[in-house]
């Protein structure tokens, strides 16, 4: 038996194959996993605000989380050994301006590109909610929607 | 401490009073009697508040409102398949359910939530002594969770705990039952507390 274990908002869990990891309705939230393949190790990341400067609560925010995780990985990045799946991101309700979602999707891909962390698959955006699996044994992300069904990036 | 308990109360209160004309308004609209429940106050994490109105997974139709910028705050309006179905079928009454096509159902649900959020923001206006209306209402089906987090991060510029205001309205015998939240933003809470 692995082990599941359920990423808050605002939390980021670290985890080893054969683990796995979720995170429920996803709306405009994003869910990155940063996955070691030769190591088979990882985390899935659950952030829901864009931007902060400062916070102590740094897993809330796609910036400071992402330099949260740098810190930690700093090595095996440089060498490219980690890679990051990113899902989420959705405007769920249309208001005006620019929508929550699309400023966090915007958000992590200009801060892992800073990072040079390569995002290898990618479910981003629309208008709908998402659950996601995290599989630490294969690196694999398992999403299901409501109206697209299930399937695996 | 005393003093933001009293208030909270008192927002409950007038939550209630709110609501209670908002009921009062859709019973008229579906000729059913409709009963709410003692309303519950809620200053916690974005995750509880999911958890509160969850499961996440939970799958609903839900109207969301925004309140006029004298006092930002959302209204959410939540129901399952079955009560939606019920409402709309009561509040079309003598038109052919099999001829209400889902953007039409829509549409009335969207009405269902209009009349209700004017009522309720009606009485509401007169605890934030200024006058209150209610934005465009917006459909979404979708995991309960997903659409509370939206708005959650829709409001809020940061991470911390939210003010929810929660009552169910229902008819146990017609099986309606529907979540009616009121969800102030941050600026809303000050303007709230500091009078």
């Amino acid at each position: 038996m692995s082990d599941t274990t359920y990423v808050a908002i605002g939390n980021c869990v670290w985890e080893k194959s054969p683990s796995t990891l979720y995170c429920k309705g996803l709306g405009s939230c994003l869910a990155i996993s940063f996955f070691d393949i030769e190591r088979k190790e990882g985390c899935l990341l659950h952030v829901l605000l864009p931007h902060c400067e400062q916070s102590s609560k740094p897993f809330y925010y796609v910036n400071l989380a992402i330099i949260e995780i740098v810190k930690k990985f700093n090595n095996r990045i440089k060498e490219g050994k980690i890679v990051t799946k990113l899902c989420g991101g959705a405007t769920i309700f249309p208001l005006t301006g620019k929508s929550v979602g699309e400023k966090n999707i915007e958000s992590a891909k200009y801060w892992l590109s800073f990072y040079n962390i390569p995002i290898v698959a990618e479910d981003l955006g629309g208008n709908e909610g998402r659950n996601v699996v995290f599989e630490l044994r294969s690196g694999n992300m398992l999403i299901s929607t409501v109206k697209r069904g299930s399937f695996i990036i | 401490m005393s003093e933001i308990t009293n208030k909270l109360d008192m927002l409950k209160e007038f939550f209630n009073v709110g609501v209670g004309g908002a009921a009062t308004a859709l019973n008229k609209l579906v000729k059913t009697k409709l009963m709410i429940t003692v309303p519950e106050v809620y200053l916690v994490s974005p995750d509880e508040v999911i958890e509160i109105l969850g499961p996440a997974e939970r799958q609903v139709l839900s109207i969301y409102i925004k309140v006029s910028n004298n006092f930002p705050a959302g209204i959410l309006l939540m129901f399952d398949d079955e009560s939606a179905k019920k409402l709309v079928k009561l509040s079309m009454a003598g038109i052919d359910i099999q001829k209400i096509d889902e953007l039409m159902f829509i549409s009335v649900l969207k009405e269902i939530a209009n009349i209700m959020s004017s009522y309720f923001l009606n009485n509401f206006s007169q605890f934030v002594k200024m006058p209150l209306s209610p934005g465009l209402p917006h459909f979404a089906l979708d995991m309960a969770g997903a659409i509370i987090q939206s708005i959650i991060s829709e409001h809020e510029q940061t991470a911390e705990d939210i003010l929810i205001v929660k009552t169910e309205i229902f008819n146990e015998a017609e099986k309606i039952l529907m979540d009616f939240v009121l969800v102030p933003e941050e600026i809303s809470l000050k303007l709230l507390f500091e009078k």
